[in-house]
């Protein structure tokens, strides 16, 4: 049995496990190089290319910050995955994933979903995308009661127990 | 036994406590590196394992003045790990808040060998256990539920009846902050809660008057997430985003909502103290337990009593490993039911998606309604069980992607935003929580080469989803998609297993009156180790088909309370 890859947040002590490790301590922990991070972002690139309003992959995270926090969280899988593709014949980026996909349609899904939730996450997409979310909606007085204005439950009620209640 | 010490009255007779004070083992909370006894260092209570049910039983033991030690493996999460109002969110569900062990690989996790197993097991190890990994739903068991057996000729009755639960469920409402609407027709009568349930979102409106229109039952869902300042609980913002840890401090969860308060109370909580074996004395009674720091350096705890509180795999896989040459194959298991009968809840969803915007991102999640019309077994369904309805929000950019892909749809390439705008917000999920049947060869076993950080042997799990709950998932998945259209829902699309969804672990040390067909009896007391309690899931008889952890935390908070009013004859080492 192969040892397992560890992720990154591994050896962590708990008391410092707060926000996102820095980038070079993440890479350094995965083993993955400046290069490395071109050539996600080439794959990036194809997966998810301009079009329309939508920007390619490189374009929505321009700085790396997201690509920094993905890396925090699975760049051990990301790192294993370039190792893969490495190895994945095919002259470009897009080649060498058409050729994942065909040999190990599981390893390209896993890399797709990653760079994906990447381009997701990052504050161009958001904004392109009207996602408001992961801010603080504290209800207003009364709002839990308008939700169930008109007498919404009022058939529920009516009708009664629903349950079967069991000789002991 | 201390209770009596502290009420300055004498000690009737020998029970727990022998002799005057002589523990001396250090309170409060520490390492286990930090651990230090000496010889006759007893405690009174031993629990294994800081999650929901066994921060519930320490915190009531504590009160009482008895002193209980906890060991658990994890540690405390600082709340500055959570993800949930931060931009990687959705990435961490790929890391370290991803709710498999396997893949999230902390080192305080131990793997799960599942080569046979349909259902990935949901767990967390930490100060708080699954709590903090939990959505927070907090339903309850239905009457039937005790008597499967009697009522429609299914699995197996409970020792118990849902009248002596039921006041338990009342009190644990309080400990755990309950927020909920009292007088739902699914449940004989509750007692107050102590927060109003939360409200139930545009969405959930939604849901509610599709399911009028059927005639079908819905009620606004009991969560245990504050809306109120309680048991230092803060009101709900409803990010939507609880099964990573709330980082509002809403959600309860047993770091927040108990062991503040047992420690409070002179409990000790010794944390990264992984239990190798629990131990016996001459006379086959428990003696305490021998755990493992991170160092790899041995310890050894002596207690009067053992509560087990690892949860349905984990307490299964720890009996397992205590051997010995009275309990050959393991402790509490001359049953041979110990890691037996494992059920797991298989959980599939479906997701409707509407034409308006229903900002759908916004929690509790939490469950904001929830349907018990087709929970109980009906003959005509060509099945036997049933399954718990309850509506969620959809989540963010991501999770949109993934419903996408569900539906068969490319997530890369040219249009991708579009697609997701057509979910995100637009939609909401209502995740199904069916019965499943007990079966002896769905089991946890000790794996002969995978092990944990520790080098302790691995449990390997063996879950085969067969073709009742199949068919039951199908007929639910169908109806589930009958309510969204009524509701409004353009298109459905269906999960038949939800992603990382619930795998609970029930059923594994289950209760019961025959020694010989179960191994704890109806207060959760080993028949084979009088003074050995489980407090976990493992003790489910039978499923049912709802979120547990409110029905196993109201079991063993009824175990303490047994514990405690029976103490004076409880059996104790030597």
């Amino acid at each position: 049995m192969t040892a397992p890859v560890l992720p990154p947040y591994y050896e962590i002590p708990p008391a410092e496990r707060t926000a996102a490790l820095p980038q070079d301590v993440v890479m350094q922990r995965c083993g993955l190089t400046n290069d490395d991070l071109e050539l996600l972002r080439d794959y990036g690139d194809v997966l998810l290319p301009e079009n329309g309003r939508a920007p390619r992959f490189s374009d929505a995270d321009p700085d790396g910050e997201v690509l920094g926090l993905a890396l925090a969280q699975v760049g051990h899988r990301l790192a294993q995955l370039l190792a893969v593709l490495k190895t994945t014949p095919g002259a470009d980026a897009a080649e060498r994933l058409e050729a994942l996909q065909a040999a190990q349609p599981d390893r390209f899904t896993e890399l797709r979903d990653l760079l994906v939730c990447c381009y997701l996450s990052t504050p161009m997409i958001w904004e392109i995308v009207g996602y408001d979310g992961r801010k603080q909606h504290l209800p207003e007085p009364g709002e839990a009661e308008s939700y169930l204005a008109g007498g919404l439950l009022d058939q529920v009620v009516a009708r009664g127990p629903i349950y079967i209640t069991p000789d002991n | 036994m201390v209770l009596w010490r502290l009420r300055q009255q004498p000690c009737p007779r020998s029970a727990f406590y022998q002799g005057g004070w002589r523990v001396t083992i250090k309170r409060g909370n520490y390492e286990a590196t930090e651990w230090q006894s000496k010889p006759g260092d007893r405690a009174d209570v031993l629990v294994i394992g800081g999650g929901a049910s066994g921060a519930t039983v320490s915190k009531f033991l504590a009160h009482e003045g008895l002193h209980v030690v906890c060991l658990e493996q994890g540690t405390w999460v600082n709340t500055a790990e959570y993800t949930g109002n931060r931009r990687e969110y959705e990435l961490s569900m790929f890391g370290r808040w991803h709710k498999n062990p396997n893949a999230r690989g902390l080192p305080e996790d131990y793997p799960l060998e599942v080569s046979n197993c349909d259902i990935d097991p949901v767990m967390y190890n930490a100060v708080g256990g699954g709590s903090v990994h939990f959505g927070g739903m907090w339903p309850r068991i239905m009457p039937s539920d005790f008597r499967l057996k009697s009522t429609f000729g299914i699995g197996d009755d409970w020792p118990i009846s849902w009248e002596e639960l039921w006041p338990f469920y009342d009190l644990n409402d309080q400990d755990w902050g309950c927020a909920a609407m009292v007088g739902d027709p699914a449940f004989p009568i509750m007692g107050t809660p102590p927060m109003p349930a939360h409200p139930i979102n545009d969405y959930g409106r939604r849901f509610a008057q599709g399911m009028n229109k059927l005639g079908w039952h819905w009620w606004p869902a009991p969560n245990a997430i504050a809306n109120q300042n309680h048991h230092g609980l803060v009101p709900c913002v409803r990010y939507g985003t609880c099964e990573s840890g709330c980082p509002n401090g809403s959600k309860a969860s047993a770091d927040i909502t108990h062991w503040p308060y047992a420690i409070r109370d002179g409990a000790t909580l010794v944390t990264r103290a992984r239990v190798r074996e629990i131990t016996i004395d001459s006379q086959g009674l428990a003696s305490g337990a021998i755990f493992l720091d991170v160092e790899g350096n041995e310890h050894q705890v002596e207690a009067d009593v053992v509560v087990m509180a690892a949860n349905g795999i984990g307490t299964a896989r720890l009996l397992l490993m205590s051997t010995s040459n009275r309990f050959p194959q393991g402790l509490a298991n001359s049953s041979g039911l110990v890691g037996r009968r494992l059920m797991l809840n298989p959980c599939p969803m479906v997701i409707g998606v509407y034409d308006e915007p229903l900002h759908s991102w916004m929690g509790p999640a939490g469950q904001n309604v929830h349907s018990f019309e087709f929970y109980e077994t009906d003959e005509s369904r060509g099945h036997a069980l049933g399954g718990s309805w309850m509506t969620m929000p959809t989540g963010g950019p991501y999770a949109a992607a993934e419903i996408l892909a569900q539906d068969g749809d490319d997530i890369h390439g040219p249009g991708l935003l579009d697609k997701v705008g057509e979910i995100m917000g637009y939609s909401q999920l209502v995740a199904m929580v069916t019965a499943d049947l007990p079966h002896e060869d769905n089991r946890v076993e000790l794996d002969s080469t995978l092990t944990d950080s520790s080098g302790l042997p691995a449990p390997r799990v063996t879950y085969k989803q067969d073709a009742n709950s199949d068919a039951l998932i199908d007929w639910h998945i169908d109806k589930v998609g009958e309510a969204l259209y009524a509701s409004g829902a353009s298109r459905v699309i269906n999960f038949p297993a939800m992603p990382d969804q619930p795998g609970h672990l029930l059923g594994t040390a289950r209760m019961g009156n025959d020694p010989g067909t179960s191994v704890v009896d109806k207060y959760g007391r080993s028949h084979d180790v009088p003074n050995l309690y489980v407090v976990d899931g493992s003790v489910f008889v039978t499923s049912c088909a709802i979120s547990p952890t409110g029905t196993i935390t109201a079991l063993a908070l009824r175990t303490a309370h047994h514990l405690l009013q029976n103490a004076i004859d409880q059996l104790t080492p030597d």
